[in-house]
């Protein structure tokens, strides 16, 4: 280390002199968002912002930010064809200059009544040519920058082994090595650097499969079920905690310890977790966020609160509740989107019925909204509230039906 | 009394600060652990203004950290407070005309200083257009008209 004190010439205040690493380091401070507009500054600004380097550098530094990515299930085609998508602004107005944040893209809450600001174009994810499909019944989890696709039903109908994994950074698929056996409608998780793979076979002696994700390999030993028995066919849910998995099902609660490598079964009355079952309800969605777990129901969104075992309702968002009310939808997916809740759902309006006129048939839509969560000490414990930030839709035009969504970080 | 490091600016004027404050440039830091500090650290590419707001700067984090040490115990759970009135000092620190903020990130990376790079980084990007991006970095624009309406499209993603 001797070159400390070696002067180096006294830099001039121009970017094409400044080294490559401060260009980096500014660029990858700058908004993903405004990549578009910066893209537009030279064509070495363009290759840069496109490079895996500044990607590198934007995790290094704990830059990345959540994108979301839409699977769909194509209804133009004569064969059912599943699909990932993006979302892109549909009043793009084309500002070129204006690389600041644009403030109009956010909602602005007028009484009860909430804008639907934003429309969004679905934007196929392509692999230079080819729209990148997706299997029907595979296990999606979204791992960094990546989508690990599991299992799920091949071409020809059969239950496969497979895993193909999306960059989302080049939208280039790969194949990661297949499972052990064949698997559709399994669950995965993701804990300390392995994906857990769970159900979805009738073969019990290889229940749950472990992947590594540093070696890129399958390990040796197989997952048991959590009772142990070759009798482990009960529908059931999976979620992390902390450093443990959770497997729910309607009767039981089981958990995980990686460390320990052996499944607790919960007690009601010792471990709490009463109640949380309902996750397993069909006509809800939840995710976990910040070690909680959240549920839509009825409109509604719920929290778990495990010192009590109740479902607690989030504070704050009768807005977003009489946004459902009056018509028939259904939840898509809540999505941990960075730190921020991201729920998505399906509006169907009904048809206004006029007297000797057609009746007005509105358009479906796909409606996102993401919600920032603060938690708050009060004197009963701990509460709950959500404010939506964003409310954006996307026109169906009866060209897709949206089947779950994802957020992986860019 | 704590150890004083002697930092000379490009301009050969004398600098005394704490050992502590130094320590905030990992730079630095790696000389200390070297043992290689004696006599002074001439900074050649560093000039007396920018290094003035440079050890303003780490004075000002090694205070707000040792503060924060302090009051550990009786921190709120989401320990917002602290945090919000750094950042505001920080805003107004570089609250600077464009030549100085540029010498404080040159200054922060070579001296590493990641606090100090990443907000002059954020500071010299933000709310600029990019007219003003290929002024201020004296960069030609090199696509036509149509390949900029191009790559411009292809890159617009809203939902982020």
């Amino acid at each position: 280390m001797k070159n400390y004190t070696a002067p180096p010439p006294p830099p001039p205040p121009s970017f094409s002199s400044l080294p490559y690493e401060i260009i980096e380091n500014c660029l990858a401070r700058v908004s993903k968002s405004q990549y578009g507009s910066l893209s537009s500054v030279s064509k070495s600004f363009h290759s840069l912002l496109s490079s895996p380097e500044i990607h590198a550098a934007r995790s290094q530094i704990g830059a990345t930010e959540p994108r979301l990515y839409l699977c769909c299930e194509s209804l133009r085609t004569a064969t059912r064809c599943y699909s990932w998508y993006n979302l892109m602004s549909l009043d793009d107005d084309d500002d070129d200059d204006d690389i600041t944040k644009k403030g109009d893209a956010f909602i602005s809450v007028e009484g009860a009544e909430i804008e639907m600001k934003t429309e969004l174009r679905l934007v196929p994810v392509k692999d230079s040519s080819f729209q990148l499909r997706a299997r029907s019944k595979e296990a999606n989890l979204a791992v960094g920058s990546e989508i690990y696709q599991i299992g799920g039903i091949n071409k020809k109908g059969k239950r496969s082994r497979s895993v193909c994994v999306l960059d989302c950074l080049s939208h280039t698929q790969r194949r990661a090595p297949r499972m052990r056996v064949a698997r559709e409608c399994a669950k995965a998780c993701l804990l300390d650097g392995s994906i857990y793979v769970m159900g979805g076979t009738r073969k019990s002696e290889s229940w749950g499969e472990v992947f590594d994700l540093k070696s890129q390999t399958w390990k040796k030993e197989l997952l048991p079920s959590p009772t142990g028995d070759d009798e482990f066919d009960c529908k059931f849910e999976l979620l992390v905690l902390g450093a443990k998995i959770y497997v729910i099902t309607e009767h039981n609660k089981y958990a995980y310890d990686p460390k320990q490598g052996r499944w607790l079964l919960l007690l009601e009355m010792g471990l709490g977790f009463a109640g949380i079952e309902w996750i397993l309800e069909t006509c809800g969605v939840w995710c976990v966020l910040d070690n909680l777990v959240f549920k839509e129901f009825s409109d509604d969104l719920f929290w778990y609160d495990v010192s009590c075992g109740k479902w607690v309702i989030v504070e704050g968002l009768k807005d977003l509740c009489n946004t459902k009310v009056c018509c028939c939808y259904r939840m898509i997916q809540l999505v941990n989107y960075g730190g921020k809740l991201v729920i998505v759902w399906l509006v169907t309006p009904q048809p206004v019925f006029r007297r000797n006129k057609p009746p007005v048939i509105r358009e479906e839509k796909t409606c996102f909204a993401v919600i920032r969560l603060e938690r708050r000490l009060t004197s009963s414990g701990l509460a709950i509230s959500g404010e939506i930030e964003r409310l954006s839709f996307s026109l169906v035009h009866g060209s897709y039906n949206p089947l779950t969504c994802l957020s992986v970080s860019l | 009394m704590s150890k004083k490091i002697i930092f000379e600016s490009s301009e050969g004027e004398s600098f005394e600060v704490d050992e502590a404050v130094a320590l905030e440039c990992q730079t630095i830091k790696n000389m200390i652990e070297d043992d290689c500090t004696d006599g002074g650290i001439p900074l050649a590419n560093v000039n007396s203004a920018t290094l003035t707001k440079v050890i303003d700067y780490c004075k000002k984090h090694v205070e707000a950290a040792a503060a924060a040490e302090a009051n550990a115990g009786d921190k709120d759970i989401y320990g917002a407070n602290k945090d919000i009135e750094l950042k505001t000092w920080d805003e107004e620190f570089v609250k600077v005309d464009q030549p100085l903020l540029f010498d404080l990130m040159l200054a922060a990376n070579f001296l590493i200083i990641p606090g100090l790079l990443d907000l002059t980084c954020k500071t010299m990007m933000r709310g600029k257009t990019v007219l003003q991006i290929r002024e201020i970095f004296h960069i030609k624009k090199d696509y036509t008209d149509a390949e900029e309406a191009e790559v411009r499209k292809e890159n617009a993603w809203a939902f982020e």
